[in-house]
């Protein structure tokens, strides 16, 4: 049923000065967190904690979604101008912005970065208010079937993203699928390839993967090729309203993606590097014969920010609905009202929906705000790249060493994150696509756990799969993509 | 580096990794009970699966580079004695920051991979490894709250927030 409290009665909570303040801060500060190799949305948000407790729940809420936006945007600075994703949600973000960004066309990548973000953060803002009970609800009938054919359909965009060489991207993707198996089995609670070392107990952080393969490779790669290194044009245009005109465009793939962003962002334990990537692939299969995706299309930025973006507003479908949070960062903002006493599921909607309303728009908010700080701002956050090799690689060796320290006060997860620098560096120089090993952990162990219990619960082995009538379209949708890649790339290599 | 020889190095860590899933689950998993059964108690069946695809995967390439000259584009990537400085810098500095502590040993890892970039004027890269240091300690140690390795000297920056 209709409940216009939940549409009206937290406007005047969300429109306060005190919490459009914080939002504000909130989304700059997540866009200088996410832009710096290292951090990331999540940290700023656990960071944060202590701050928000004293605040009103719209207003934490708010602070801290507004780092989640700002941070899932952020990370696109670096992956555009450096080649680094800022944030493993930026991974797919470089395969078409770094390579706009070596043509010379930094402001415009960045300029559609940001608008991509904020308007496919507004697209999932609608989504999460007009479909929250509907979106829920359908997320909320996926058994285990469902959830393996899904992760079944974003491993199948592991071959997508890989430009060179689809066997080569599977085989990345394969390794990544192998780390994300180290560590404790969920279901049997023992331990599996850890050899004794109880570092290995969670198996790899993936902050350690994404921060050696992406960023401690580049620096690598950066210190092989100084003398034929292109050199980054960064003399910023003014004001990028005209990214507001390129977005008019793409508005189809800026939909869709945002929709794909918020819908796989409301299935638990999926995220924005999920969706990042999928709608990247979508986009890609649906490209006209000019656009080259992964050689500096608008095209894919669109896509792969709009959706990531669009994620932040669907995780926190499942999280504010049913009381599952989506990834971590949700799982932060739900324990947030928690402690403040809102027990977020569909109590929240009858007890209190104008805090319900008030999280809807301080989400808004933080969107509206990243256009804005994108449009004229943007110079600035990219200011640090200015700076000469000798002065940023350093840096951005010592954030990266940092940050991942900070995730577990570990200095174990440094030595992975060289180790997998090293490895990053030599599938670099072998020419193997890195993101595949990313897609790979983190699709891992979502598909093995539920592979697993769809063969507990069924009586006819690998058949429920196609029995069940979800996970059957979400399969045939799987192999039509690979269908259509595989002829794609034959055709191709005919002509 | 060649990428025919980055190519080969890579596979031959792949077929190494293979060869530790086996000989984890015939030892290891075996010892817990979790190499057999199904789906529930089996936990070695979805690993030994990718492994297998890693190998298939892995011949598949070997027939494309020998017999099929698969010739892709991007050029090879040459590693020089930088590489070798870089890497021996960050070992002795994740070596020793337990020990030593992040202030100390900071603005010397700073010091040598600037200079190992290329930087020639020691002394405002001295100067600037100490400022960057503190800058970035600050952001952790007091904007964030991260407890950085204090090591052995037991230094960190006074608590100000």
């Amino acid at each position: 049923m209709f409940n216009p409290d939940l549409l009206f009665g937290g406007v005047a909570l969300a429109l306060s000065f005190k919490s459009v303040l914080l939002v504000l801060i909130g989304t700059v500060l997540g866009v200088i967190i996410g832009a710096i190799p290292g951090l990331g949305p999540l940290m700023g948000i656990i960071l944060l904690l202590p701050v928000v407790i004293s605040l009103t729940p719209v207003e934490g809420v708010g602070l801290l979604m507004a780092i989640f936006v700002g941070g899932s945007c952020g990370g696109a600075i670096s992956a555009i101008l450096l080649g680094i994703p800022g944030t493993p949600l930026a991974a797919a973000t470089l395969l078409d912005g770094h390579p706009m960004a070596k043509k010379g066309k930094h402001s415009e990548a960045i300029g559609l970065a940001f608008t991509s973000s904020a308007l496919g953060g507004l697209v999932a803002g609608v989504f999460l208010i007009f479909f929250t009970p509907m979106i829920a609800h359908f997320a909320n009938k996926f058994a285990p079937p469902e959830y393996a054919a899904l992760a079944i359909l974003g491993l199948v965009s592991i071959a997508v993203v890989s430009k060179e060489s689809t066997l080569k991207g599977i085989v990345a993707g394969l390794l990544g699928l192998l780390l994300a198996t180290i560590g404790t089995d969920d279901l049997t609670d023992g331990t599996r390839f850890t050899f004794d070392s109880f570092h290995l107990l969670g198996g790899f952080h993936i902050v350690s993967i994404c921060f050696g393969l992406f960023a401690i490779s580049e620096v690598a790669i950066q210190l092989a090729s100084t003398a034929t290194r292109v050199s980054l044009n960064l003399k910023f245009d003014n004001v990028q309203f005209k990214s507001l005109v390129t977005i008019t465009r793409h508005l189809p793939n800026l939909i869709r993606s945002s929709i794909v962003g918020a819908f796989i962002g409301a299935l638990p334990g999926t995220g924005g590097v999920t969706s990042a990537f999928t709608a990247y692939s979508i986009s890609k299969g649906r490209a006209k014969p000019n656009e080259k995706y992964g050689e500096g299309e608008p095209g894919g930025i669109v896509a792969t920010e709009s959706a990531n973006n669009a994620t932040c507003g669907g995780v926190m479908i499942p999280t504010l609905s049913l009381g599952i949070p989506g990834d971590a960062s949700s799982a932060i903002l739900m324990s947030v009202l928690l402690i403040l006493g809102f027990f977020p599921g569909p109590q929240l909607f009858n007890s209190s929906p104008e805090i319900v309303s008030g999280i809807f728009y301080v989400y808004i908010l933080s969107n509206i705000f990243l256009l804005a700080v994108g449009i004229f701002l943007a110079p600035l956050f990219a200011s640090i790249l200015r700076l000469r090799e000798a002065r940023l690689f350093p840096i951005v060796l010592l954030s990266c060493a940092v940050g991942t320290f900070a995730v577990q006060y570990s200095v174990f997860d440094l030595w992975a994150m060289l180790g997998f620098g090293v490895l990053g560096t030599l599938m670099r120089a072998a020419n193997y696509p890195l993101a595949p090993v990313v897609i790979g952990v983190v699709l891992g162990p979502i598909a093995e756990l539920n592979i697993r219990k769809s063969l507990l619960l069924s009586d006819t082995g690998f058949f429920i799969f196609v029995q069940r009538p979800i996970s059957f379209c979400i399969i045939v949708i799987a192999v039509l993509i690979l269908g259509w890649l595989t002829f794609d790339k034959y055709k191709k290599s005919k002509q | 580096m060649g990428r025919n020889v980055a190519e080969y190095v890579f596979m031959f860590l792949l077929m190494g990794a293979v060869g530790l899933v086996f000989y984890d689950i015939s030892t290891s998993m075996t010892e817990q009970g979790i190499a057999k059964g199904d789906a529930y108690q089996n936990a070695a069946a979805y690993p030994a699966t990718l492994s297998i695809l890693v190998i298939i995967c892995v011949g598949l390439l070997l027939f494309q580079n020998i017999f099929l000259k698969n010739e892709s584009a991007g050029s090879d990537l040459y590693f020089n004695s930088k590489h070798v400085k870089l890497l021996c810098s960050f070992c002795c500095y994740l070596a020793l920051l337990d020990t030593v502590g992040y202030h100390l040993l900071t603005p010397v890892l700073l010091f040598a991979t600037s200079i190992i970039y290329g930087e020639r004027n020691w002394l405002t890269t001295f100067v600037y490894s100490i400022v960057v240091s503190l800058i970035i300690a600050f952001i952790f140690e007091e904007l964030l709250n991260v407890v950085l390795p204090v090591g052995i000297f037991e230094i960190a920056l006074p608590v100000l927030f």
